[in-house]
């Protein structure tokens, strides 16, 4: 049992304990809650410290045996094998470890954020359970972790949504669920081939016995997979597993034309929901293209490149012009996401240590901005009981600390040096730039189009003559500037100092590029 | 016939249960009235019976336990009819009728 | 000494945190006082630098750390110093000093002295990190710092709705032209796998810069033109200048710091810096060269007829920075950098003498002002030299760099850009001296009049006011000398001390070229003499010549169209394709989805019928299924299927 599983299990331990609580300890509920997200961040931070930036591998590996099923059943070809192992394992590796602290910190802002108006009870043992799955899923060493740990937060978030919404709340929960749920079929359907593949399941000839066993070990799996010979998984088949895992991941990133449940899930979330899934959740689909694309399947990422990055670039623009005309915050900020992550597609179809690099970087610079504007988007909503663009107007008069958080927020996202957000678009670009030149030229017309969408917002939304009906508002409380304020720090750091995770994160490009070869 | 103990030939009480059975299944599948019904039940219940019976004697090593099953059977179907008796007369409080075709509370 | 360069720009960096600490309630005196002499240390130790550098050239070098690793390769940030960046700094701390100065008086009494003057020293920063930059990655980092900063001050007054718009212009236009300068430098870092500009120019000159999939020269064109795209966005070039004149809604000190001396001329800096590239490429030059002396041209023809005194400034730094464009086009390196100095000192000097005006009659209307110079002497005198120096007016600095850049493009071989040059020229004396007597001479205007007692009130701002306008004022005359054969074209030869290889030298003709010089100065006298005779001593009726040549004074006072060409083709585009794509969204994806959704719904309303409560009828159905699965099962068994 070692302290990554001691990570994943804190949330969830906190958040039974918040079950056993009775419906009125509220305050009870949210401490709880709070214990858990910081005892998980304390873990990952020791995760952290004790992290040996020499090595290769997955680290502070722990698992957990459930049970075994026999070979018979399976019915792998050949005698000698053992039999299927089932279980828990976690452990992290340069990649994991970022987003792991991402999730970290993201959750822990997300409990202190929370505003449930009733039912305490429920509300953070929901929450708990999504930051326990989302620590699960990044840091996962067998496939079958992953896909429960994904499941776990599917259906915690599906009643985050559905209780504790707003307006369409149910519709949105329900597509939700609907959206990511399918999505986890083609998942399953990659994994499961991709364990037959790394034992030659798929050998047309008998001869192709190997001497291991069927595994759902991702260690295992990403040292065999890539170097798979085409008789132990013949090319048509790699297709389709790597087709279906696109599917998955487009699905799971809010990908156009998979996105809508994206904008239409944010606009009914609450502030602290919302940054939970726009911070860490869309970027599960990121992470596992990358571990499971990237890390095992490089050949095909290499084949369908091409139609990665036209599809990246599509995001981009897509993303990009939507938000453009969105009239609601909240949906802006879900397009613009889109868009962001549309650069991620286009960072690791590049697939060189700058695209892949920056593909990472996007993610937590991303996931820290993401839940930046969200929140403050929901401080503002919570005073003018609005996020529509054009119901706002002048709040800089009232909200200085706000609305300057905004702008920085909202300058990070599109990309302003020494945030976190041009340190990932530059290595972003410079990989495609590498790759795929004449698509990140039309790549680039996304950096113009961030600044028009969201500087229009902020021009609407904290510029300009203050409206009457907000003459008497309040500008941000101590907590929510301490809490706005870390994330800003974060955002600034990383822009200035971004070994801090760039070391982290060059390990697996390393390793990743390694196998590629 | 190999088990030359048993007296009558097994293909006839195989055919006897087969009867049994089928007999039962259509009075389940057809009858009106919810009393049949559940007598058909028992029907096809017995018709298991036989053959628990029938196949224990012809065993190359013939043995009680097809009887000693059976009599769980029985037992098993005593309290299923008891059981099935209760609820029809619930259902016959409710509905004041004892007719299959009313028990659709699960129509669309 | 140059070891410690990285002082200068750190000192306005302390003032910001500091000024950040101290919050935006601080005292007024403090804050400005912490931060004018902190700009003034940094000014001193800049000069100090500049004359180390001057004595010391082999001195000149770079100190790099190591930043972030990208695969194999490590991102550095640093700071280096050559001629070209002693010379920047001197001239940027001292300009910002003396704004910083002029501000404490200009912007007495605002709710937000405090937010100013941390912008300000932001800016200072970030332009001094910029000059300073050992590669074009950091380069790049703080080129945007300062468009950022350009962007809050513009918008500082944010209740304004056009200082709104107005921010959001200038970042949204130089944004473009900031796309463009990084995927120059993204080039340029993959074809030599390196951000630091002598790796790069070394490659060039070796003609060793390749990428797969373009030639070496192709490539070398195509980095230069991205690259002077971002130039043409900071500074606000033909066709991407329509963002400064709007940036004139920002406060007048920040119209002349950012907006005439230091953060628009960092485009020309950027081309001047990576002159080898432009060099290595004609067609790169000469499309800098054309689009410089487009600009300079285009830009002065508007400025004539502009109402706004801060907007004829504004348009007269727009075709002065073509100038600069012009003469680094042309090949002459050094006197684009020459014009580039003189122009910040000059140009700070008619915005701040601009902002001594507006401050004290609170408008910006030229035709609300006039017989100021009576109220104001001290200001007019030394707006009228600037306006000499603008101009071109012997002895005056602008007439040295300006006529070295005609001087150049004649002798280069370009006569069209030569007369484009000269009748900017010609513009540029009619439209600064009609400003000139507009608001200093003849008898208010009728429009003022109605706002009487503040005319009455309008006067010299203290002295704080006044230093900062003697300071320059006196260099406005005298820096044309610092390359003049008087001293043998000194800042000529401290340039290319270590002019980067590449660098166009031009051979000097002084005694020979004063034939050109005279028709400058006649040019400009000219220029000025019908200034005079339409506004001073009304001998031509402006009205009358207006009326005249209606068709071209409308296009000129209507700025060619570019805004209204503008807001159709471009700003209109983008907004169409954004509600394209939105209504595609809402109207076919949505509409997709929602379909898939109905279909299984229309399936369950269709499929529900099949439930119909009766036990029985299950039965049947499912015993048939289980025949059906059976004879399956026998035929197969028997072999039949």
């Amino acid at each position: 049992m070692g302290i990554t599983f001691w990570m994943v299990l804190m949330p969830i331990l906190a958040g039974l304990l918040v079950l056993l609580i009775p419906r009125t300890g509220e305050v009870a509920h949210r401490l709880l809650a709070l214990l858990g997200a910081l005892a998980a961040l304390v873990l990952a931070c020791v995760a952290w410290a004790r992290f040996d930036y020499h090595a290769t591998g997955f680290q502070q590996v722990s698992s957990l045996h459930w049970f075994t099923l026999p070979s018979l059943w399976h019915g792998a070809s050949g005698s000698g094998l053992g039999g299927l192992e089932i279980g828990l394992a976690f452990g992290v590796d340069g990649l994991s470890l970022g987003l792991v602290l991402l999730t970290g910190v993201i959750g822990l802002l997300a409990v202190l954020a929370a505003r449930p108006a009733e039912r305490t009870r429920e509300y953070f043992f929901w929450q708990s359970c999504v930051v326990a799955g989302l620590y699960g899923v990044f840091s996962a060493l067998n496939v079958f972790t992953f896909a429960v740990a994904l499941e776990l937060t599917l259906f915690a978030m599906f009643f985050l949504l559905y209780l504790f919404g707003q307006g369409r709340r149910q519709f949105a929960a329900m597509q939700f669920l609907l959206y990511r749920g399918l999505a986890t079929v083609p998942l399953l359907a990659a994994f499961v081939g991709l364990a037959y593949g790394a034992v030659g399941g798929y050998a047309a000839t008998a001869g192709a016995i190997t001497d291991h066993s069927l595994t759902l070990d991702v260690p295992t799996l990403l040292h065999v997979l890539p170097s798979a010979s085409a008789q132990m998984l013949p090319a048509s088949i790699r297709h389709v597993l790597f087709l279906c895992l696109l599917l998955a991941v487009f699905v799971e990133e809010a990908f156009v034309p998979f996105h809508t449940w994206l904008p239409t899930a944010h606009e009914a979330a609450d502030p602290a929901t919302s940054m939970l899934l726009g911070g860490l959740l869309t970027k599960t689909g990121a992470y596992a293209l990358l571990r499971f694309g990237v890390g095992m399947m490089p050949g095909e990422v290499r084949h369908f490149g091409t139609l990665l990055a036209v599809f990246g670039v599509i995001n981009i623009l897509y993303g990009a012009f939507a938000a453009w005309a969105q009239a609601d915050w909240r949906r802006l900020i879900a397009f613009s996401s889109i868009s962001h992550m549309g650069l991620v597609l286009l960072g690791i179809a590049a697939f060189n240590a700058a695209g892949l690099q920056g593909a990472m970087f996007l993610l937590v610079s991303s996931g820290l901005l993401t839940a930046l504007l969200f929140f403050l988007v929901g401080a503002i909503a919570e005073r003018t009981s609005t996020s529509r663009i054009a119901e706002l107007g002048g709040l800089s008069r009232r909200m200085p600390v706000l609305s300057g958080l905004l702008l920085v927020a909202a300058l990070g996202s599109l990309g302003l040096p020494l945030t976190s957000g041009f340190v990932s678009e530059v290595q972003a670009f410079i990989g495609s730039f590498g790759s795929f030149p004449a698509v990140s030229f039309v790549a680039l017309l996304g950096v113009i189009l961030s600044a028009v969408y969201l500087l229009q917002a902020m021009q609407r939304t904290t510029f300009g003559p203050l409206l009457p009906a907000y003459g008497r508002l309040y500008d941000a409380s101590p907590g929510e500037s301490i809490l706005a304020g870390l994330l800003v720090a974060m955002v600034l750091f990383i822009g200035i100092y971004p070994k801090v995770i760039g070391d982290l994160f060059g390990l697996t490009v390393n390793a990743l590029l390694g196998m590629g070869g | 016939m190999a088990n030359s103990g048993f007296p009558i030939p097994i293909g006839s009480v195989l055919a006897l249960a087969a009867i049994l059975f089928c007999i039962g299944l259509f009075g389940v599948l057809t009858k009106r009235n919810l009393i049949m019904v559940l007598v058909s039940m028992e029907l096809m219940l017995n018709a298991a019976n036989i053959n628990l019976v029938a196949f224990s004697r012809i065993q190359s090593k013939p043995n009680l336990s097809g009887q000693v099953f059976s009599l769980f059977t029985i037992t098993i179907a005593a309290a299923e009819i008891a059981v099935g008796l209760a609820l029809l007369l619930a259902f016959f409080r409710l509905r004041q009728s004892s007719e299959v075709k009313d028990l659709d509370s699960h129509r669309w | 000494m140059i070891a410690y360069a990285w002082l200068v720009p750190l000192l306005p960096l302390v003032a910001y945190i500091f000024l950040l600490a101290l919050g935006r309630r601080a005292p007024e005196g403090v804050v400005s006082s912490v931060s004018v002499a902190l700009t003034f240390v940094s000014f001193l130790l800049s000069a100090a630098v500049f004359v180390a550098v001057g004595s010391h050239p082999e001195a000149a070098t770079s100190y790099v750390f190591h930043w972030l690793t990208l695969g194999s390769r490590s991102l550095d940030v640093g700071f280096s110093v050559t001629h070209l960046n002693a010379l920047m700094l001197l001239v940027v701390t001292l300009v910002s000093t003396l704004v910083l100065l002029f501000s404490r008086e200009y912007m007495r009494g605002d709710e937000r002295f405090a937010v100013f003057y941390q912008y300000l020293n932001l800016f200072v920063f970030s332009m001094l990190a910029l000059v300073i930059s050992p590669n074009l990655l950091q380069l790049y980092i703080f080129w945007e710092m300062v468009g950022l900063c350009s962007y809050l001050l513009v918008g500082f007054w944010y209740f304004k709705p056009e200082a709104a718009a107005a921010a959001k212009k200038s970042f949204v236009v130089t944004r473009i032209g900031d796309a463009g300068l990084l995927a120059g430098i993204i080039l340029l870092f993959l074809a030599s796998g390196s951000f630091d500009d002598s790796t790069i120019f070394a490659k060039v000159a070796g003609h060793s810069l390749s990428l797969g999939w373009i030639s070496g020269q192709a490539l070398t064109t195509l980095a230069a033109i991205l690259v002077f795209v971002g130039a043409i966005g900071k500074s606000a070039q033909f066709p991407l200048h329509v963002w400064l004149p709007d940036a004139m809604e920002g406060p007048t000190p920040v119209s002349a710091l950012i907006h005439a001396a230091t953060m628009v001329a960092a485009g020309v800096y950027l081309v001047a810096r990576l002159f080898p590239l432009f060099a290595a490429s004609p067609a790169a030059l000469t499309t800098v060269a054309w689009i410089g002396g487009v600009t300079a041209l285009l830009a002065a023809l508007i400025a004539l007829t502009q109402r706004d005194i801060k907007r004829v400034i504004a348009y007269s730094t727009i075709s002065q920075l073509g100038y600069m464009m012009l003469a680094l086009g042309v090949g002459a390196y050094a006197y684009g950098v020459f014009h580039l100095m003189t122009h910040a000192f000059f140009k700070a000097l008619l915005f701040l003498a601009a902002g001594s005006v507006i401050h004290a009659v609170h408008t910006q209307d030229l035709f609300e002002m006039g017989g100021l110079g009576r109220r104001m002497p001290i200001t007019m005198w030394t707006f009228l030299a600037g306006a000499l120096a603008l101009a071109g007016v012997v002895p005056f600095a602008g007439f040295w760099s300006k006529d070295d850049i005609l001087n150049a493009t004649l002798q280069t071989g370009h006569p069209v850009l030569f007369v484009f040059a000269l009748v900017a020229a010609f513009c540029t004396a009619f439209y600064i001296f009609r400003v000139f007597f507009l608001t200093f001479t003849g008898e208010p205007r009728p429009a003022a009049q109605l706002q009487h007692t503040e005319w009455s009130e309008a006067g010299e701002g203290g002295p704080v006011m006044q230093v900062p306008l003697v300071v320059l004022a006196v260099l406005a005359t005298v820096a044309g000398f610092f390359n003049s054969p008087l001293n043998g074209y000194g800042l000529e030869r401290y340039l290319f001390a270590d002019a980067p290889t590449g660098a166009g030298v031009l051979g000097r003709t002084f005694p020979e070229n004063v034939g050109l010089m005279a028709v400058s100065v006649v040019v400009s006298l000219l220029g000025i003499g019908l200034a005079a005779a339409m506004y001073w001593r009304p001998v031509i009726r402006p009205a009358s010549l207006a009326n005249g040549l209606r068709l071209l004074y409308v296009v000129s006072y209507r700025k060619f169209f570019l805004d209204e060409i503008y807001g159709a083709a471009v700003v209109g585009t983008g907004r169409f394709l954004a509600a394209l794509v939105n209504a595609v969204d809402r109207y076919v994806i949505a509409v997709i989805v929602r379909a898939v959704g109905r279909i299984f719904y229309a399936a369950g309303l269709f499929l529900k019928y099949t439930q119909t409560g009766q036990i029985q009828t299950y039965g049947v159905v499912a015993g048939c299924g289980l025949l059906i699965v059976v004879v399956i099962a026998i035929f197969r068994a028997g072999g039949v299927l």
